[in-house]
């Protein structure tokens, strides 16, 4: 659970990305005339967890160069841990984690006919509003178990995006700094992701006859991550991740939009003791209001 | 039933702004002004279409707004009660959050010469717009691209692709 699993409540600070792809940040800043509500579930196994996470996120731009939301993740992770000859750990965590807010800010847009070309600067901040000293059987969960991480953090990165007709690509890049809190420094975050979405249908948008968007999308989610500090001693765990997602993105009309993918791991020496991370799975609705 | 009159314009009172007509309204009464075409340039996908429609319906004189999406063409049916603002038009695609294109029109009127320049004037409106070019003569139905200078609006005959 230790890094998979906040690996993953990392990744969702950067989810619900819209436009097609689940996780990449989408580099377009979207429409003043359309908030957005979402709702992303998140369903991760490693060796020994199970996780789910609901998050929800509700974004606006108030102008046509800023993008604004706000996004709160909600846990549910059965834990079973330690060495099962002497009799395993078992308990279940539950709990809302840390908020994110996070903004988009326009660098470059430029449109033509069904194509545009968007770069953007992003910001984030994380809210330490989850538990964070949550204990199984009498013993207190390391920072990293949590459903918090206790401690603020500020991300910094940029994300381009270029779409021509029925594909559309994006790459993102994110930087991210924790505080310090009781004697705990998460480690330093950098995030690479890639994604690829393709429409399936409509080959050829017919507004006289609107049919439901289907598009094809793989990801690539990469992370680096240094070692986390407790009262100034290093601590393991720190390495890097990558991992493939497929998903299938439905727009069904102008304000409804469904998408579903599954993630699977291509490479992890994050040394995590409760495993690496298996197989995800995500189902996410967004409304646009 | 003076009590009841009161009510009753007290609450037909906010309705009046809703009734007022906002923009100039024709002179001569109904616009011949008959289609509007602008291209919203990015619009990808039905939420971009959406947001473009939401943010041209917004202007009172605009009546019916279809955007498509593999051309970005947005085909605007105006108000016939009312002058058209095309800068307005390009405004509220730009505040939509998307580029505005290339504009065109379909009106009926007539070519009048005035300050020594031709111009259109589009049936019911108040002041005659500058021509570009010379359209053809015996003109009914006037299909012109629409370009914005710091003159002003001018228009020079073309068919909008929708055509």
């Amino acid at each position: 659970m230790r890094r998979p699993l906040r690996s993953f409540a990392a990744l969702l600070a950067t989810a619900i990305a819209g436009r097609a792809q689940l996780h990449t940040v989408d580099a377009a800043v979207g429409s003043p005339e359309l908030p957005r509500l979402s709702e992303q579930v998140d369903y991760v196994t490693t060796a020994h967890v199970f996780g789910l996470t609901a998050d929800t996120e509700l974004t606006w731009s108030p102008t046509t160069w800023l993008e604004a939301g706000i996004e709160q993740p909600w846990y549910r992770r059965r834990v079973a841990f330690g060495d099962p000859a002497s009799g395993r750990l078992r308990d279940t965590l539950e709990g809302r984690g840390d908020m994110v807010l996070h903004s988009k800010l326009a660098l470059l847009r430029e449109n033509a006919i069904a194509q545009s070309d968007s770069l953007s600067l992003l910001m984030e901040l994380s809210l330490p509003t989850g538990a964070h000293d949550a204990a199984v059987a009498g013993v207190e969960l390391p920072r990293r178990q949590q459903l918090g991480l206790g401690a603020t953090g500020a991300g910094l990165g940029i994300a381009y995006t270029a779409v021509r007709y029925r594909e559309r690509t994006s790459a993102a890049f994110v930087w991210r700094h924790f505080g310090n809190h009781d004697g705990f420094d998460p480690g330093e975050e950098l995030e690479l992701d890639l994604a690829w979405s393709y429409r399936l249908q409509p080959r050829v948008f017919d507004a006289s006859a609107p049919e439901p968007e289907w598009r094809l999308c793989a990801e690539l989610l990469g992370k680096y991550r240094t070692d986390d500090q407790e009262r100034s001693r290093g601590m393991d765990g720190g390495g890097s991740e990558i991992h493939l997602e497929l998903g299938l993105y439905c727009q069904a009309n102008g304000w409804l939009c469904l998408q579903s993918a599954v993630r699977v791991p291509l490479y992890a020496d994050l040394g995590d003791p409760f495993g690496n991370t298996w197989i995800g799975c995500t189902f996410a609705v967004q409304v646009t209001f | 039933m003076c009590g009841r009159t009161h009510t009753l314009l007290l609450l037909l009172l906010p309705l009046v702004p809703a009734c007022a007509v906002p923009h100039a309204p024709p002179a001569n009464g109904i616009s011949g002004l008959e289609r509007v075409w602008i291209e919203a340039l990015g619009v990808d996908e039905w939420p971009a279409a959406r947001a473009v429609e939401r943010s041209l319906r917004r202007l009172p004189e605009v009546a019916e707004v279809t955007v498509e999406l593999s051309t970005n063409l947005v085909t605007i049916v105006p108000r016939s009660d009312t002058e058209f603002g095309f800068a307005a038009a390009a405004d509220a695609v730009r505040a939509a959050g998307y580029r505005p294109g290339r504009m065109w029109l379909r009106a009926r009127g007539d070519v009048v010469a005035a300050d020594g320049l031709l111009r259109f004037h589009i049936a019911g409106w108040k002041e005659p717009l500058r021509l570009g070019a010379r359209p053809e003569p015996g003109l009914i139905l006037f299909d012109a691209a629409v370009r914005f200078s710091s003159d002003g609006v001018s228009l020079w005959p073309q068919h909008a692709p929708a055509l």
